[in-house]
């Protein structure tokens, strides 16, 4: 690279070509203040506090001067102190001094370069300021806005324009009187502002502040700050919780540099935390009342009475319980697994476990569940959310996990976005797609259900819902007609095209357009911008994989990126956005009825040797049952006992009036929860756990990182670690478990795991690894190609992932990005075609039931909303259900918006108020499942898909009735 | 992100401010429910558009007045008096102040319903509001002496066209006649136009700015109206010499009667394959900085880039562009048909050329005058009329209101890029600001700085501020003595020129009037 040479400060240094001033005067010291400027920010050069001399007419800002050679720049002379000087004069003149920064965080950097001028009582221009009064807005519930404190450094507008991409922050007016405004100077709190926080973390005064959640806000200094992650959904973000030790709570929380989210955060991380002390915490071990059999559901809620309840009411449920010690809950369960066992054998036993727990947790549970019980009967709630996505990638490349990462966007020059909400689920993922687009990465939106991607697209098709199959049939259909496949690829890794190419030959646009409600021309032009693009990434999310042909949908996506040659690049790939912190991890670690730790298929016998070694008992050479299947084994009997860790199947699952006689029908459940949740109602034993704030662990996520989350407060009362919980009942049920710690029981995880290969505590601080991780010229584990899920699978193929060799030289190498360079970890090393043929969804509409139902989450909640509902920003944000009807069906009812009205399904009945969105199509509705007062789940179908086992949350037909 | 990144929102495909615009004639107003469509029509934020519809003078949010009278408050107007029209405000009749209407030689001025009038006194101006509203037509053209047609134009666009090294040739004319940027800084056109030339990236765009705004002056409306066919020949011949196939006029949204003569001219000028769009600015003085002018015609605020990279190498959407001014354009022509000797004669002895100067404030006869470059103050001023009431002359601002004044001893100093940069002022805009004995000066300092204050875009603190901060003080007189240390960091850190210059007019009227700095 070109190299310009310049003096600064009479010190010669050389740059590369395009060097600032200011970054080349950071790097050798000379600290240049700067309020408009920030190293992750676009310099604009407005605040002109950066000005140096290089000798001109004037002075020039040093964040957007480029050095050049022979310039000669001083950063500090006294003619530039004196204009810094009088610039700060100027802006503190107008500022309240101390601001709302300085009164809490103390860390207002206009008052801090006052304090460096002694321009606090001594402002020359002190006489003209204008105190300006009436200027605040306390419209948003977890944002404070002083425009009087704004200097219009333009940190917030870019923040949000070109870092989140939510483009709600602007410069309204003009001159002095200029001021930030949200949309058309609209109330914060109004506005189309989605409360990420990152204007706040942006601000260098006062102007833009964290509301307080708990405590008031107080100096760094004051806090501890805990290096950790955030709780919520797969993408994982690094942050630093900022906490009061000796209240035992957090204060705020902040995003980090080092992880995949490069400091982002969206709402749930930033204000989403205070769940972890809220009154409903459970603090001792609870045992059902005998006068409480038989079991059932206790609360108006979750009788399928009605109840308009946000969370448990505790007054209705706990008189059913009685405190206990641990002892006496641990001896019960323990008691009641091996009368089970021995009376109905293993199999009659179940667990779920949680992907919201760590790695090490989600490991002992499944040892537990498969050394200590002997049944392979342990899921999790993967189950309800990529297994088919993971069954087809299995099947077609022998992997299930992304083969690239998610800021790898930015590699690509065309994104395919399907059945994903990523603004809504993946927030800060999709602030990395927005971000390549803005730079030229092309964008097609594929989904039913209109989201704010689409927004950002340049083809947008909304199609049918579930004809998904039939639209890519006829993409692939034009890109074999119009000979756009890639030949060498398809020729040299992949198998079975010939088969595909003969099924998609029946999809010709034309006949595929009355399907899927997509012209014939734009199928044309979506197949033509992904047969000519460079690096094309597909991500998708449970549109895809929640129905009945969810592993087809798959199929069709991974033949749309073998065809083209897009899997082992940078900026290629199939990446199934994760939806929990820990799906990743949690499936790694072997939380799934078919497979032990790695995916090593418990019913090849030579896994389950080295397994029965690793764990000195038998194990049971079937493959267990997965979520759904055992909620169907409990309502027959065939399950009598489950134990139930941080999972609310009750809310989750679909159907929900066959799970309640399920769960009802348990002869013994316990639950190990933070709260006394909607599926503990039916326990006779509720263990107090631990949040995801109170222990140590580790967390995978989408992009297979695995990251630390680190302890920032103590559990409530007597609630304990889950891991110690863990082992303490495997103990009691003759199946010891003793260790020192998490870090012990990863490294046991690890031994096991040779995708985990090479992975420790001791290097997965500040942003952790991406398995595999090869540093240095390691040779890549043998065992990690050729491994099968779901669906059987040879073991031999020897090498996967992309740069194996020579990536120790790479600075900062935190492990493989991109995977399958080469070959496929299959038994030829190829990746297989997989065609297959369109079909409709199970519960299709019809006079009775004319509407679809499609269901899914919002930006602020969380799943079955125990967490979120409980997090008071989250809660205040977004206060109950709705369901979405397009504008012509409400009218076609009669429906005014807002109205309540009753959804029912073929399966029950839910009442919540409609509102009008031309987000969906007419003939479809959307239902967030969040909402325990309207639980999306009552109508949703159970029906499965044969190959994941994931049932149908996509799709199925409804009614409104008034 | 390093610097030159450019954030593309390549899903925009429509242009806002012609969108804005249209909406507005539509509907009379943009109201929020239009801003809703039209943001969801052209799949931009909400607050793209808020962000335009705030900054620029010319859209509303609210209906318009039956009647919106436009009063001019700048130094042209407040020398002649402006009448107090604020007793008409109320009902359908609004009255408001707005920053120089560019016809400071009818002065004092302002726009009724957007026509431009003369408000001669209140009475006048009762009977408009109750009915008739006064006629506006511009004189008949008249030839200037910078014109080399006497009968048959775009002559010498003819023969480049034919002529494989036509385009050196200009460029070499342009340098020996010594030509500079006649819109205010001075730069000397033939390096220009040689700097875009040699660009290799295409396309390039040619942009002549016809936004003059600065209080005092109004030349290029003149020569709009009375010679449009040598402003269009000149952006021919820059297109023919920078290779670029689009030119673009910005003009002020208050020279809609000169834009039907440019119109009119347009429509007969052989383009040969150019083309030229008229950009009508939606408002506001900081469009005449040429890169406000360009964020303007990228759908921006208009708030000027950081330099470098300067238009030349990246201008409109990053690609080199050439901007001159009105007048510039307009001598072009003259250059390559008749050389440079022709118009270096038409100045005097070492000034070469020939200078439209506006002329304003205390004269008898306000107007444009062509004279020699080089032309004494005192001879322009004779040639005006004099000093009007036959008063004597106190000061003059010999470049609009950006330039420093200058007391009446210095009236025989030329009017010359050179000659006035040694006595302390500019040649600036073309703008000769005559004030006569008994005005205070520390209210014309006022009413300058105000003017800046007023029409600062607000992007950069020194200007945002400052300005504020310089007119409290010397509305108030008091803090005077900050002032030019207020000066300095405006001068030396401002992004653009006008935040450079804001507080220099005022500093030098409290330099040669020392006295008022007592209040």
């Amino acid at each position: 690279m070109k190299s310009v040479t310049l003096t600064l400060d009479g010190r010669s240094l050389s740059v590369p070509a395009g060097t600032t001033i200011w970054e080349a005067a950071k790097a050798v010291g000379p600290d240049i203040p700067a309020l408009c400027h920030s190293p992750k920010l676009r310099p604009v050069g407005v605040c002109r506090m950066c000005v140096v001399d290089v000798g001109g007419r004037v002075l020039v800002a040093s964040c957007v001067r480029l050095c050049e050679e022979g310039m000669k720049v001083e950063t500090s002379s006294p003619k530039v102190e004196r204009q810094r000087r009088m610039l700060t004069a100027l802006l503190l003149a107008d500022h309240p001094s101390p601001c709302d920064k300085e009164r809490t965080t103390r860390d207002c950097e206009l008052e801090a370069l006052g304090r460096k001028y002694d321009l606090i009582h001594n402002n020359p221009l002190q006489a003209h300021g204008r105190q300006s009064v009436g200027l605040s807005d306390l419209s948003s519930p977890v944002i404070a806005v002083d425009h009087s404190a704004c200097i219009l450094c333009d940190r917030c507008v870019r923040a949000c324009d070109e870092v989140q991409c939510n483009e709600v922050i602007g410069r309204t007016g003009k001159g002095y009187p200029t001021r930030i405004g949200f949309d058309l100077d609209s109330p914060m709190g109004q506005s189309t502002c989605v409360s990420c926080g990152e204007c706040v973390a942006a601000c260098p005064t006062g102007a833009l502040t964290n509301k307080p959640i708990t405590l008031p806000l107080v100096p760094r200094s004051e806090t501890t700050n805990v290096e950790s992650v955030c709780p919520y959904c797969g993408v994982g973000c690094a942050i630093t919780y900022h906490v009061n030790a000796a209240a035992n709570t957090i204060v705020w929380a902040e995003g980090r540099d080092g992880g995949g989210n490069d400091g982002r955060l969206c709402v749930k991380g930033r204000y989403g935390w205070d769940y972890a002390t809220h009154e409903q915490r459970l603090t001792k071990p609870l045992i059902r009342r005998p006068e409480f059999y038989p079991k059932g559901p206790l609360s108006r809620e979750v009788r399928g009475e009605g109840g308009k309840n946000k969370r448990v009411d505790y007054a209705e449920v706990m008189p059913a319980f009685r405190e206990a010690t641990w002892d006496e809950a641990l001896d019960l369960i323990a008691s009641k697994f091996l009368a089970i066992k021995k009376q109905h054998g293993p199999r009659a036993l179940a667990g779920f476990g949680s992907a919201k727990c760590s790695n090490e947790e989600a490991y002992l549970f499944q040892k537990m569940m498969r050394a200590a019980l002997g049944t392979n009967n342990v899921d999790h709630c993967t189950r309800l959310c990529h297994a088919s996505s993971v069954a087809a990638l299995l099947e077609g490349i022998g992997s299930g996990s992304v083969t690239d990462v998610y800021p790898d966007a930015q590699h690509a020059d065309l994104i395919l976005l399907t059945g994903s909400n990523p603004t809504v689920n993946h927030p800060v993922a999709a602030t990395f797609f927005k971000q390549a687009i803005k730079k030229g990465t092309k964008l097609i939106v594929v989904d039913p259900r209109r989201p704010t991607m689409a927004d950002f697209a340049d083809w947008y098709c909304q199609i049918r819902p579930g004809t998904d199959v039939a639209f890519y049939n006829a993409v692939l259909h034009v890109l074999v007609a119009e000979d756009m496949v890639n030949h060498c690829y398809v020729r040299d890794r992949t198998e079975n095209f010939d088969a595909l190419r003969e099924l998609v030959a029946k999809y010709p646009p034309e006949r595929v357009a009355p399907v899927c409600g997509i012209p014939a021309d734009t199928i044309r032009e979506v197949a033509r911008a992904v047969g000519t693009s460079r690096n094309m990434m597909i991500f998708w999310g449970m549109g895809i994989s929640q129905h009945t042909h969810g592993t087809d949908n798959a199929r069709c996506l991974i033949a749309l990126c073998l065809a083209t040659g897009n899997v082992g690049r940078p900026g290629t790939g199939l990446h199934p956005l994760r939806g929990q912190n820990n799906v990743q991890g949690a499936s790694d670690a072997g939380l799934i009825p078919m497979v032990y730790p790695d995916y090593q298929p418990v019913e090849d016998e030579t896994v389950r040797k080295k397994f029965e070694v690793a764990w000195g008992v038998p194990l049971d050479p079937k493959k267990g049952l997965t979520v759904v299947e055992i909620m169907g084994a409990a309502l027959t009997g065939e399950v009598k006992g489950m134990l139930m860790l941080g999972e609310n199947p009750f809310l989750s699952d679909p159907n929900i009036n066959k799970v309640r006689k399920a769960l009802s029908a348990l002869e013994f459940l316990a639950v190990q929860d933070i709260f006394l949740t909607e599926t503990a109602e039916f326990a006779d034993v509720v263990l107090p756990a631990s949040s995801f704030f109170e222990k140590l662990g580790t967390y995978t996520n989408t992009d297979r990182r695995v990251q630390i989350g680190r302890p920032t407060i103590a559990p409530p009362g007597e609630a304990r670690l889950d891991w110690q919980v863990i082992c303490e009942l495997s103990t009691r049920l003759g199946y010891p478990m003793r260790y020192e710690s998490p870090a012990q029981v990863f490294d046991e995880l690890t031994s096991l795991s040779p995708s985990y290969t090479g992975l420790n505590y001791a290097n997965l601080s500040g942003g952790g690894k991406i398995w595999p991780y090869f540093p240095g010229t390691a040779a890549v584990p043998a065992a990690l190609a050729g491994r099968a899920g779901d669906l059987p699978r040879q073991s031999s193929a020897p090498t996967v992932g992309a740069r194996a060799a020579g990536t120790a030289a790479v600075p900062g190498y935190i492990g493989e990005l991109v995977l399958f360079a080469d070959r496929f970890p299959t038994p030829s090393g190829r990746a297989t075609f997989v065609p297959c043929e369109f079909a409709e969804a199970a519960d299709l509409p019809d006079a009775e039931y004319p509407l679809v139902l499609n269901t899914g989450r919002v930006l602020e909640h969380w799943h079955t909303g125990t967490m979120t509902r409980r997090a008071s920003a989250l809660d205040a944000l977004r206060p109950g259900p709705f369901v979405e009807v397009h504008p012509a069906d409400l009218a076609k009812h009669g429906f005014a918006d807002g109205q309540e009205v009753t959804v029912r399904s073929r399966r029950g009945a839910i009442r919540l108020p409609a509102k009008a969105s031309d987000g969906v199509q007419p003939g479809s509705v959307f239902i967030p499942f969040h909402f325990r007062e309207a639980a999306a789940n009552v109508l949703t179908n159970d029906a499965l898909d044969p190959f994941g086992k994931i049932p149908e949350f996509k799709f199925c037909a409804v009614r409104l009735e008034e | 992100m390093g610097v030159g990144v450019v954030v593309v929102y390549h899903h925009v495909t429509m242009r806002l401010i012609p969108l804005l615009t249209a909406a507005q004639e539509t509907h009379g107003h943009l109201s929020e429910p239009v801003l809703r469509d039209l943001a969801r029509a052209a799949n931009v934020p909400l607050h793209r558009l808020q962000q335009l519809v705030s900054f620029y003078p010319h859209f509303r949010t609210a209906p318009p007045p039956r009647v919106e009278l436009a009063v001019c408050r700048d130094v042209a107007c407040h020398l002649a008096g402006i009448p107090k029209l604020q007793e008409l405000h109320g009902g359908d009749v609004a009255v408001q102040e707005v920053s120089c209407v560019g016809r400071c030689d009818r002065a004092p001025a302002g726009l009724l319903n957007g026509t431009p009038v003369h408000l001669g006194g209140v009475d006048a101006v009762k009977r408009w509001v109750t009915g008739e509203a006064p006629a506006f037509a511009l004189p008949p053209p008249q030839r200037w002496a910078l014109d080399p047609y006497p009968d048959e134009r775009y002559g010498a666009v003819r023969t480049l066209r034919d002529d494989p090294a036509g385009a050196d040739r200009v460029i070499a004319e342009l340098k020996a006649s010594g030509l500079r940027g006649m819109g205010g800084a001075g730069f000397p056109t033939g390096t220009k136009w040689e700097l875009v030339r040699q660009e290799q990236r295409t396309p390039k765009y040619v942009i002549c700015n016809a936004d003059e705004s600065e209080p005092g002056t109004f030349k290029d409306a003149k020569l709009l109206a009375d010679a449009p066919h040598l402003v269009i020949e000149g952006m021919l011949i820059a297109g023919q010499v920078v290779g670029a196939a689009k030119g673009i006029l910005f003009l002020r949204h208050e020279y809609l009667p000169e834009k039907a003569r440019f119109d009119a001219a347009l429509a007969d000028a052989p383009l040969g394959g150019f083309e030229i769009e008229v950009f009508v600015s939606p408002g506001g003085y900081i469009l005449g900085e040429e890169t406000a002018l360009l964020e303007c015609l990228e759908d921006r605020r208009g708030e000027p880039r950081n330099k470098p990279p300067f238009p030349g190498t990246h201008g409109l959407f990053n690609q080199p562009t050439l901007i001159n001014n009105v007048e510039t354009f307009a001598n072009v022509p003259g250059i390559v048909a008749n050389g440079a000797d022709w118009w270096r004669a038409l100045g005097t002895d070492g000034c070469p050329g020939p200078k439209l100067i506006a002329v304003s404030g205390h004269v008898e006869k306000p107007g444009v005058y062509q004279v020699p470059l080089g032309t004494t103050v005192r001879q322009l001023i004779e040639l005006a009329g004099g000093v009007s009431g036959g008063r004597k002359l106190l000061a003059f601002a010999p470049g609009g209101a950006s330039s420093n004044w200058l007391p009446a001893d210095r009236a025989d100093v030329r009017l010359d890029f050179n000659e006035l940069a040694k006595a302390g002022s500019m040649l600036g805009s073309g703008a000769l600001v005559i004030v006569a004995e008994g005005a205070d000066m520390l209210e014309v300092a006022a009413n300058v700085t105000r003017f800046f204050r007023n029409e600062s875009c607000g992007k950069c603190v020194p200007c945002r501020v400052g300005s504020e901060k310089a007119v409290e003080m010397l509305e108030s007189r008091k803090s005077l003595d900050v002032l030019p240390e207020l000066g300095e960091v405006m001068a030396l850190t401002s992004i653009c020129g006008l935040g450079q210059v804001a507080v220099a007019p005022a500093l030098s009227i409290l330099k040669h009037w020392p006295e008022l700095r007592e209040g």
